[in-house]
């Protein structure tokens, strides 16, 4: 027979952490101490807007996917380097984002070795530049945008999708990049510019027949 | 909420970014005013941009394949943490074995008596100081005892055995 012959705990199971009702502060401190349930509701809450961010940089859900998974494991890996002073978003995002943008570039060298194929896929978009607006789906603008957005460096593209697209303000923007906020406004400032000129220029439908407008504005 | 001015919410974007950003949000929901907007900034066009929609079923299948996936990942990296420690541990070994091979061919008496002395001096010490229970004193520290027919086992289980 099994018997308890002693027990140092006088009173009954304390109750666990109820990681749902916790912050995403908390959460994070929690990772940092190793708690692998607070991990699981922290891919819980992020996981959703993190695939919708990177897909948004790569332009493919596939891809946005395995950077997501690979986000909460250097999540894991540097929990110790997380410091509470920081927005957990931030810290996130800033890992998600690196990963991207390691991700967009090992694309293009990939994609260097592929000329003719990009060559046939740059006619094919162009040959769409007359189709009416009424008429643009979603998938046509992914693609415009990964078209125009090669002329862009990895940062340009970070810092309009970050602060046009996810509504960020150009500090937070300057947080997840890792730069200062002046850095972000001249790199908003020129991919506003690249992408305006270029989508007017081919794809001039966009613009209803309007000039290049505020070309010509100055970084704030 | 009727229609923003675009041309006039655009030139003051930079001055008066939240009403450059209640307009946008007008702009995603609203398919009157869309050629004016894009007139004043066409690169809103890029709000189109695709982002998965999910139902709360397709995300938590989302969620669970990216669980299993940094679980397995992280399994990984615990076995190549392992494996590389392993290969270490071998070479450890076996300079550990190597050093005391040579000490011992060069001066084997000296050492002999060491090895065989050593634990005989220690026992009495080790003796009077009296059996110990470790772990007593441990967070959710418990006893149990199973008796049966020519059977009896005591064990200490603390907290990090709840489930």
């Amino acid at each position: 027979m099994l018997e308890l012959v002693y027990s140092s705990r006088q009173s009954p199971l304390p109750p666990r952490a109820p990681w749902a009702e916790s912050s995403d502060r908390d959460l994070l401190m929690a990772v940092r101490e190793g708690d692998e349930a607070a991990l699981n509701e922290l891919i819980g809450r992020k996981t959703k807007p993190l695939i919708q961010l990177c897909q948004r940089i790569l332009g493919d859900l596939e891809e946005a996917r395995d950077v997501v998974q690979v986000t909460f494991f250097k999540v894991w890996e540097n929990r110790r380097k997380f410091d509470d002073r920081w927005s957990p978003n931030t810290w996130i995002y800033r890992i998600a984002s690196n990963l991207a943008i390691d991700h967009l570039r090992s694309r293009r060298s990939r994609e260097k070795s592929h000329e003719p194929v990009r060559l046939h896929l740059r006619q094919v978009a162009d040959s769409r530049a007359h189709r009416d607006l009424s008429r643009l789906q979603q998938g046509e603008v992914a693609a415009i945008f990964r078209e125009l957005s090669a002329g862009l460096s990895e940062r340009q593209r970070m810092a309009f999708l970050l602060r046009e697209l996810e509504g960020m303000s150009s500090l937070e923007v300057a947080k997840v990049l890792n730069c200062r906020e002046s850095t972000v406004r001249n790199h908003l400032f020129n991919a506003r510019k690249v992408l305006r000129r270029e989508l007017l220029r081919r794809y001039p439908e966009y613009a209803g027949g309007f000039g290049l407008g505020s070309e010509g504005e100055e970084p704030q | 909420m009727s229609c923003p001015d675009w041309s006039g919410v655009a030139a003051r974007r930079e001055a008066e970014p939240s009403g450059w950003a209640a307009a946008v949000a007008h702009y995603d929901g609203c398919s009157l005013c869309r050629r004016e907007a894009l007139a004043a900034d066409p690169l809103l066009v890029f709000r189109r941009l695709p982002v998965e929609e999910m139902t709360p079923a397709e995300e938590q299948a989302e969620v669970d394949a990216v669980r299993q996936a940094v679980t397995a990942m992280r399994t990984a990296g615990r076995l190549e943490v392992r494996r590389r420690f392993a290969g270490w541990r071998r070479w450890a070994a076996a300079v550990v074995l190597a050093a005391a091979a040579l000490s011992v061919g060069r001066d084997k008496a000296r050492n002999l008596e060491t090895l065989v002395m050593a634990p005989v001096s220690e026992a009495p010490a080790a003796a009077a100081a009296g059996p110990t229970l470790e772990g007593l004193n441990r967070p959710g520290a418990r006893v149990y005892h199973l008796a049966n027919e020519g059977v009896s086992v005591v064990w200490i289980v603390d907290e990090s055995l709840d489930v």
